[in-house]
């Protein structure tokens, strides 16, 4: 399958869920901005779903970027789950991802949940801390 | 009758529910205190989350953001898990519970929650946050890590909102259960905000 034919993944925010833009042909995910929905789950499925189908032809570098203000704990455990999905393009020869985790200076907890996943995940993480 | 945004106001819930709100408000001292109770459906959520953000527009970044991630997860909390059975003329609300904020001082927040819960649960839950209040940060690290690779559902993360809540609070938190009725319990959870480190683990 060629990724080419995947159409761009853009899902705007709102007071309680990310901002969500997969271009496949940049390979280049961005989620931004709050996830805080009630029912998680149903919300991050279509981007799970479609990283299935990037899956299966990826980019040779797929870069992730993600600014999060603030994330509930059901959010957090689906955030895995995207994750554990670009683990395994990460896992396939010749392919790369890279997880750009953006943190507020002296905000702990972000960079502290970014960690989190870098000790339990297999993929290069960045922490980029940003200026206020 | 709801939403309840002042204390003028409780006098039309039944009197033992009164007593354990007006106990809880006493316990903010002179410290500017937000009150809401109401059914907690998604939109009563939002909006109190709205308000909440414009009483912390002033303290820390820090204290903001772990007092908004805690409300979070508390009042999501009551939206699933509250019982849909409340006592009296309240058992027409869905989720009934109430929130109160207490800003301290602008470095130190109170939060409180208080929903009514069925008996065949209320052991579950105290035996759960009993266990989390006698973990080292260590051991809280570790529930936290093994829950967290867990499948999960839309009903949350099996636990994984007062383990984060213990881990934003150093361990900061106390509940109890008011036996309301042969049925129910009110389960009142708090939870203090504070930039100082309060090494409370394991105690």
């Amino acid at each position: 399958m060629d990724s080419n034919a995947l159409k761009i993944l853009e899902i705007k925010a709102t007071n309680k869920t990310p901002y969500i833009k997969f271009d496949p042909n940049m390979g280049v995910l961005e989620l931004r901005g709050r996830s805080i929905p009630e029912n998680a789950v149903e919300f991050y499925k279509p981007l799970v779903e479609w990283l299935d189908k990037y899956a299966q032809d990826p980019k040779d570098k797929t870069e992730v970027n993600v600014q999060l203000e603030y994330f509930n704990t059901s959010s957090s455990k689906c955030i895995l789950d995207v994750f554990k999905k670009l683990e395994d393009i990460n896992k396939k020869p010749d392919k790369e991802v890279v997880i750009n985790w953006y943190y507020e200076e002296d905000d702990e907890d972000m960079l502290e949940a970014g960690e989190d996943y870098q000790s339990i995940l297999k993929i290069p993480f960045k922490m980029i801390e940003m200026e206020e | 009758m709801l939403p309840i945004l002042n204390k003028e106001h409780l006098s039309v819930l039944p009197e033992k529910l009164q007593e354990v709100i007006y106990s809880e408000l006493d316990e903010c001292g002179q410290g500017e205190t937000y009150l809401r109770v109401d059914n907690f459906l998604p939109q009563t959520i939002d909006e109190l989350l709205c308000d909440i953000e414009n009483i912390l527009s002033d303290v820390p970044k820090k204290i903001k953001k772990r007092t908004f991630n805690i409300t979070v997860e508390l009042i999501q909390n009551i939206n699933l898990h509250a019982t849909t059975s409340a006592p009296g003329h309240l058992s027409k609300y869905e989720k009934f519970g109430f929130y109160i904020l207490c800003k301290m001082t602008n470095f130190v927040t109170r939060i409180t929650t208080g929903n009514f819960v069925d008996k065949a649960v209320k052991n579950d839950i105290e035996y759960y946050l009993r266990y989390l209040k006698g973990l080292s940060a260590k051991q809280m690290k570790d529930l936290y890590f093994k829950i967290f690779e867990l499948n999960h559902n839309y009903k949350g993360g099996g636990g994984l909102g007062f383990i984060d809540i213990a881990k934003k609070t150093n361990n900061n938190f106390n509940f109890k259960f008011i036996n309301y009725n042969l049925e129910l319990y009110l389960f009142i959870f708090n939870a203090t905000v504070s930039i100082e480190k309060n090494k409370v683990y394991g105690q």
